[in-house]
């Protein structure tokens, strides 16, 4: 089994306070890992890490992606590389088109990897199928980026976007949240199509819902900076029946 | 640095020179309108940091320095190698150095009537007459109802010392189809100013669109100032779309005043766009006189370098049911700074007014700034009036959210300023927002 990403002993200080103290987690291609913990644990942190985001004041340790150093990329290299964050909160994007933004950002991509990119009628072409396959509507396309979007849309668009962009990592933030339960089996379709041996997920979630549809190989329980606990899925149950004190107090 | 005394004196002496050459001179009503604006612009003079509509900026250049109204020769070859117009020109026409040099007709449009300020003065200037305010009709009043001529200074020196201009008459129910573009190119051998007064005026029912484009001065000259009075009448029912492309490198001063006054039904469109190097500052007067007239002013600006930009607005509502809406971006890379001073004031009576105000900033730079003064005066009770200003960087949030799919942070950068931009654009009829596109070079947009 190959490494896809391979955190070791990160180190995040936020405002005089470490957030995350010696985290480490190894994932694999083939591998879906979910990623639990409390409110405030610093899951969405770890997150924008990965994809790059520097303003933090100190960040210690070692990530490796497809055998790199993350940290000597940039956010849009990685992007590239096929690192793919779906945000636990997407930012609203006035004046900016859904379909101009996906397809600026594709091509972009695409730029960077030396491939060709999409026409417009290509791209068009891509894009119906893949809303399709979401149950979403083609008048999205035209809308600004998030911009009115309830929380469901919101969390849909970042799948959409997902799809579009066919990463090899996939990290979801909450992407579940907000969901009702059709929703739910729609973006759950959306991670199970994407998901194959060569790629793998990072599934930042509270709740045992999604991970029954997606059926995860590990379980990581993030508490206190570090992952207190790692374990396959019935661990998902586990939690659902002790809740975190429970666990991380055994631990 | 030569004292403001001498420079009144030089203007003076100029005035004097000038005095027998003056186009309508022969014209009673025209001279005496240029012997009253020369009074005032004496009283006045040109509008210091003490009055409240030039505070922001010191204007020094303007200040310091005798711009002299004597034109240079016209150099045929810079019209030379303008572009031939486009389709949807029906007329153009080329002023260099504020004076005529051109006019480009495809064939005659029935109703409408366009020729340069000279013409009409020399051939029928009673087609003229009442539609060229006095100076002092566009004093500034007070909340404390004192009436300040004093901003109005560059106006009164423009009306002294005007040697040509745009005018354009149209008739009842006509419609002029396409475009009419106005060009103004210049060089500035010495230190001088092209004073170009126009008048539009729409008689009931008609409609136009009117692109006046403004062109750099060619580089490494002397100070050059470009001061331009429009005067816009439209009748009831009348519609115009009034576009600027002011382009200005750091040797041009812009100083442009429009006046507008709107009869019942009647609708101004009116958008300006700056790419400044040097300094600009449009000022934009509507009165809504009439019921149900409308009008829209906006204003897009890119500053560069060291260049300030200024915007004042000032829309009157004066009767029922009228409506102005206005929307100003700005983006400022560099050294720039940008002001924006706009008032909404709501006359006792003008119920069912709908004004709307907003201005934001972008800036490109930590040393570029800008500035915004809203100000509103409601004297009546049924009006709703809505204003909103910010100034601000890039969000950083957007930044990582659009570089997180891949977009490198320049290209994420463009895309923020073109959705920054669109909505001023977006009023653009699609043949206008086309050369606007163009006139910003959008796709090459350097950051
Ligand atoms: N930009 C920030 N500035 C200050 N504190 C932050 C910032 N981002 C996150 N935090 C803090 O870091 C901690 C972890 O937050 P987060 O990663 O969002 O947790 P989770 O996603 O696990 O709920 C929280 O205490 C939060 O308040
Ligand atoms: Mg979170």
């Amino acid at each position: 089994m190959e490494v896809l990403l391979e955190i070791e002993d990160l180190e995040v200080e936020i405002e005089e306070r470490k957030i995350l103290d010696g985290l480490s987690l190894t994932l694999n291609r083939g591998e879906i890992a979910a990623l639990m913990g409390p409110n405030g644990a610093g899951k969405s942190t770890l997150a924008s890490i990965l994809a790059g985001k520097d303003n933090y004041k100190s960040i210690k340790g070692s990530i490796r992606y497809l055998g790199k150093d993350l940290f000597k990329m940039s956010i849009e290299e990685r992007a590239s590389k096929g690192l793919f964050l779906a945000f636990q909160y997407p930012v609203e994007i006035p004046g900016v088109a859904m379909s101009t933004f996906v397809k600026i950002a594709l091509n972009a991509q695409k730029r960077l990897r030396g491939e060709k990119e999409l026409d417009a009628i290509e791209f068009l072409k891509l894009a119906k199928i893949k809303a399709k396959e979401l149950h979403m509507s083609e008048d999205f396309f035209k809308r600004p980026v998030n911009v009115g979007f309830s929380g469901g849309e919101k969390k849909k668009a970042e799948v959409f976007q997902m799809s579009m962009l066919d990463p090899i990592l996939a990290i979801l933030d909450e992407t579940d949240s907000g969901l009702d339960v059709d929703a739910l089996k729609v973006v759950a379709e959306g991670i199970k199509n994407f998901q194959s041996k060569d790629r793998g997920s990072l599934v930042i979630t509270h709740y045992q819902r999604l991970l029954n549809h997606l059926d995860p190989d590990t379980v990581h329980i993030l508490a206190d900076g570090k992952i207190v606990k790692t374990g396959d899925k019935t661990l998902a149950s586990l939690l659902e029946e002790k809740g975190y004190q429970g666990i991380i107090e055994a631990a | 640095m030569i004292n403001s005394a001498k420079i009144m004196d030089m203007y003076s002496s100029s005035f004097s020179d000038l005095r027998n050459n003056f186009i309508g001179q022969d014209i009673t009503w025209a001279k005496k309108l240029r012997e009253k604006a020369f009074e005032q612009f004496c009283k006045d003079g040109i509008p210091n940091q003490n009055v409240e509509e030039w505070n922001v900026f010191p204007y020094r250049d303007l200040r310091d320095n005798f711009f002299s109204a004597s034109s240079n020769p016209v150099d045929q070859q810079s019209i030379n190698k303008l572009n031939s117009k486009d389709i949807n020109c029906s007329i153009r026409m080329i002023f260099f150095n504020g004076k005529m040099v051109k006019l480009d007709i495809d064939k005659p449009i029935e109703g409408l009537q366009i020729n340069s300020l000279k013409y009409f003065m020399d051939n029928s200037p009673d087609l003229l007459e009442g539609k060229i305010p006095d100076a002092s009709f566009y004093s500034e009043r007070r909340l404390s109802n004192v009436v300040d001529s004093r901003p109005q200074g560059m106006v009164a020196l423009n009306a002294a010392f005007y040697q040509d201009g745009v005018v354009i008459l149209i008739d009842k129910n006509t419609v002029v189809p396409g475009h009419i573009e106005i060009v103004h190119i210049g060089d500035a051998k010495t230190i001088s100013m092209s004073p170009v007064r126009s008048v539009i005026f729409l008689s009931e029912n008609s409609k136009c669109e009117v692109i006046e484009r403004i062109f750099p001065t060619c580089k490494n000259t002397h100070l050059h100032l470009s001061n331009h009075v429009t005067d816009i009448q439209l009748s009831s029912q009348s519609s115009l779309t009034y576009l600027r492309l002011v382009d200005g490198n750091t040797s041009d001063i812009h100083i442009n005043n429009i006046h507008a006054s709107l009869k019942n039904d009647a609708k101004l469109y009116c958008p300006s766009l700056i790419l400044s190097c040097g300094q600009s500052r449009i000022e934009c007067r509507v009165n809504l006189i009439g019921e149900n007239s409308q009008a829209q002013i906006d204003g897009l600006t890119i500053g560069h370098n060291k260049s300030t930009s200024e915007s004042l607005t000032r829309v009157m509502h004066g009767n029922i049911n009228s409506s102005s809406n206005q929307t100003f971006r700005t983006i400022l890379n560099d050294e720039s700074r940008a002001s924006f001073l706009g008032k909404i004031r709501v006359e006792a009576g003008a119920d069912g007014t709908n004004a709307d105000m907003s201005s934001k900033s972008l800036l490109l730079s930590e040393n570029a700034r800008a500035n915004a003064k809203p100000e509103l005066e409601i004297l009546a009770d049924d009006v709703k009036c809505s204003h909103g200003v910010t100034v601000g960087n890039f969000d950083p949030e957007q930044m990582f959210y659009l570089c997180s799919r891949g977009i490198s942070q320049p290209e994420a950068k463009k895309l923020l300023i073109n959705a920054f931009s669109k909505v001023v654009i977006e009023n653009l009829p699609i043949s206008l927002s086309k050369i606007s596109e163009e006139f910003f070079g959008f796709d090459n947009f350097i950051i």
